[in-house]
């Protein structure tokens, strides 16, 4: 199953996260007009939810994410971790059949 | 203006480094300008050269992405290859841009972190000024709105992207000075159904650029750029050197040419 969700984020920029799963999250891509420095804390946080069982709820994976954000130090401007699991929630959600 | 910059290869002193290198407005590819940005970060880097400020615009017209967009997401490719509009994926972050040859300057500003100031926010404001200043000596009077937009009479005129590596600090952003809102929307992804009279109405309303503003040449624009930029500073124009340059050759065929690199998201 694949899944996409889009939002632009209040006070923030476009994000678009594109999830892969099969009662597990198999890829994730997170996109979108922000920015981040460093910029692989974007791979790293796409990396840390693969695996993850699509049932995971918003705190948990807002969890995760700022666990990776918080470890690599990074500064991210336009988007936070609750709108990349808000977003990995929604997309599931909507997911259709590949 | 005073006399400061010499790349022999010795690292310089601190006030040395606080005399910027100023590169006057030239022409590029899309893949050149992104390798040439890249190119004086490393340099800067090295300790060997100063901040660099850069102006330059894009030939052919081009399209650059945000470091973190997808490129089929954002691009119609086939449109562009019809107009032989270059495309290429930046360092930075940030949207979609049309990089019209004869409608922008787009400017780079390259230092170490530590002359600049520490929060993305606050340097953005810092280079920002720098623009609104160039505005100001045309007459337009312009403000920056975080987080990287600036506005003239309510409407974007400037926008910015900035990214921090190895210790430099890359910012780099264009100044409208013509905008061919349909060409931009027929490259930019938008469904072809909203691209209506309304709709680009809709983007006109949001959007400006300094024609709008008085009948100014392209070179107007260049000299208030520079004197923006520099107002404040001790500067020397320069060029690039025969390392940067052959640095920027190099990255434009491996990085910034390739699928591996455009097409990553």
């Amino acid at each position: 199953m694949r899944g996409i969700s889009t939002e632009k984020v209040q006070g923030g920029k476009l994000l678009r996260v594109k999830v892969d799963f099969d009662g597990k999250i198999d890829r994730v891509q997170i996109t979108g007009d922000f920015f981040a420095h460093p910029e692989d804390v974007i791979e790293k946080i796409e990396s840390s939810l693969n695996g993850l069982d699509v049932g995971t709820d918003d705190h948990e994976m807002r969890v995760k994410i700022e666990s990776v954000i918080s470890k690599t130090g990074a500064d991210m401007v336009g988007i936070d971790a609750a709108a990349i699991a808000r977003n990995v929630i929604n997309a599931v959600g909507g997911a259709k059949s590949l | 203006m005073t006399s400061s910059f010499n790349p022999s290869g010795k690292s310089q002193s601190r006030d040395d480094l606080m005399n910027w290198r100023v590169i006057p407005l030239s022409s590029n590819n899309a893949f050149m300008n992104m390798a040439i940005d890249e190119a004086v970060c490393e340099a800067v880097a090295s300790g060997k050269f100063p901040p660099t400020i850069r102006f330059y615009t894009w030939l052919p017209s081009a399209v650059s992405i945000g470091y973190f967009q997808s490129l089929n997401d954002e691009v119609d490719v086939n449109v562009a290859k019809e107009l032989g509009v270059d495309i290429v994926r930046r360092r930075t972050g940030g949207g979609a841009v049309y990089h019209d040859s004869k409608g922008e300057i787009t400017y780079s500003v390259v230092a170490p972190e530590s002359v600049m100031p520490k929060g993305i926010r606050e340097s953005y404001q810092l280079v920002c000024g720098w623009i609104t200043g160039s505005l100001k000596n045309l007459g337009i009077v312009s403000e920056f709105r975080p987080i990287n937009d600036i506005i003239a009479g309510d409407k974007k005129i400037s926008g910015n992207a900035q990214t921090r590596r190895n210790g430099v600090l890359l910012q780099h952003g264009t100044l409208l000075y013509d905008l061919d809102v349909r060409t931009m929307f027929t490259l930019l992804k938008v469904p072809k159904e909203k691209i209506s009279d309304k709709m680009i109405q809709s983007v006109e309303e949001r959007v400006t650029k300094v024609l709008n503003f008085g009948s100014f040449s392209m070179q107007d624009v260049s000299d208030a750029m520079m004197k923006g930029f520099t107002r404040d500073k001790e500067y020397e124009i320069g060029s690039l050197t025969d390392e940067e340059i052959n640095r920027a050759k190099e990255l434009a065929e491996n990085r910034y040419k390739t699928d591996e690199w455009n097409y990553r998201r």
